[in-house]
């Protein structure tokens, strides 16, 4: 398999512009990730306080703890696995047709079980 | 100099510059759609089974909270270092990478080893087994099947390091690293939902 040569029509002048956008758009990416990142701790604290905590009924907890690691999911979806990025419409699809069935899965499931 | 040495040598998307990585991308991405709705089947029947303790030990007694929480926290960590690998492997960095890599298999063991000590521990003080009632089969079927997943998830970047340690980064190791740090986001996705639906649900009633 041909690896360097699809790349060897860039020029010189070409490349060197390309690579400080690249540089640039790295830069801000990983201070994205490092935000991310932090969110995701703080969201995963705020879960088991909100549990150990006494101080909240338990129906408000269950939705509360839900909403939280749905806010993770898009974390980690978004930023970490890229799925906002170009080029990434067909995984998308794939993937909320993935989320769609599993959805419908989990209430139907749920309901048949007794 | 270097930095431009090594950044020039690959396109932007090196995991997906050749028809190769685009069909494995787009390929695992379908197939991560299809773990969802794996995970999903799981997730149901487990939410339908939680309560059916045969008289034996209950979740809210079972679970101790602060074993989850370093588990999840390993995993969490584990998934930011391989997004360090990731950003190493757009950056034509190959060595960074391999290191973030080892980084995130070795969490994965650690996450490993206490999903290991844990299971035991309820097998043997709380006699919690896979037959002991409709809870205890749900619980070690969904738990074990992400357990599972984790380990082939090291046992994989261990093959994948180990193979291409010496070919460096080119357009065809790209899309096979790249892929594997997708696969380790996904699990953490998959714990995230476990942390949340499992345990903490089950400490709450």
């Amino acid at each position: 398999m041909s690896t360097h040569e699809s790349t060897e029509h860039v020029s010189e002048h070409d490349q060197s512009h390309l690579d400080i956008h690249h540089k640039i758009a790295h830069e801000k990416e990983f201070k994205q990730q490092i935000v991310s990142f932090v969110m995701m701790i703080f969201i995963t604290m705020l879960a088991f306080v909100a549990v150990a905590s006494d101080a909240i009924s338990d129906g408000f907890t269950v939705i509360f703890i839900m909403i939280l690691a749905g806010i993770q999911l898009v974390f980690q979806l978004y930023m970490f696995m890229h799925l906002s990025h170009k080029g990434h419409q067909y995984p998308a699809w794939g993937m909320f047709f993935g989320i769609f069935v599993a959805g419908t899965a989990i209430v139907a499931l749920m309901g048949m079980i007794w | 100099m270097s930095a431009k040495e090594t950044m020039s040598k690959l396109p932007a998307n090196p995991e997906r510059a050749t028809l190769d990585g685009k069909n494995k991308f787009l390929g695992f991405w379908f197939f991560l759609g299809g773990e969802t709705v794996l995970f999903a089947s799981l997730f149901g029947v487990y939410l339908g089974l939680r309560n059916s303790t045969n008289g034996g030990v209950t979740s809210n007694e079972l679970f101790e909270l602060p074993l989850v929480f370093i588990a999840t926290m390993i995993l969490l960590t584990s998934s930011l270092t391989s997004v360090f690998a990731t950003m190493a492997l757009k950056t034509n960095h190959f060595k960074r990478m391999i290191g973030w890599f080892v980084v995130t298999a070795i969490l994965g063991l650690g996450f490993l080893g206490l999903e290991i000590y844990e299971f035991n521990h309820y097998v043997h003080e709380y006699g919690h087994t896979m037959q002991s009632s409709a809870w205890g089969s749900a619980f070690y079927t969904l738990v074990g099947t992400h357990g599972a997943h984790v380990t082939a998830g090291i046992v994989w970047i261990a093959l994948l390091i180990f193979r291409n340690m010496r070919r460096g980064m080119d357009l065809y190791t790209a899309p096979k690293f790249y892929l594997f740090a997708l696969y380790w986001h996904f699990i953490d996705v998959v714990w995230i939902f476990i942390f949340t639906v499992v345990y903490l649900m089950g400490k709450v009633g």
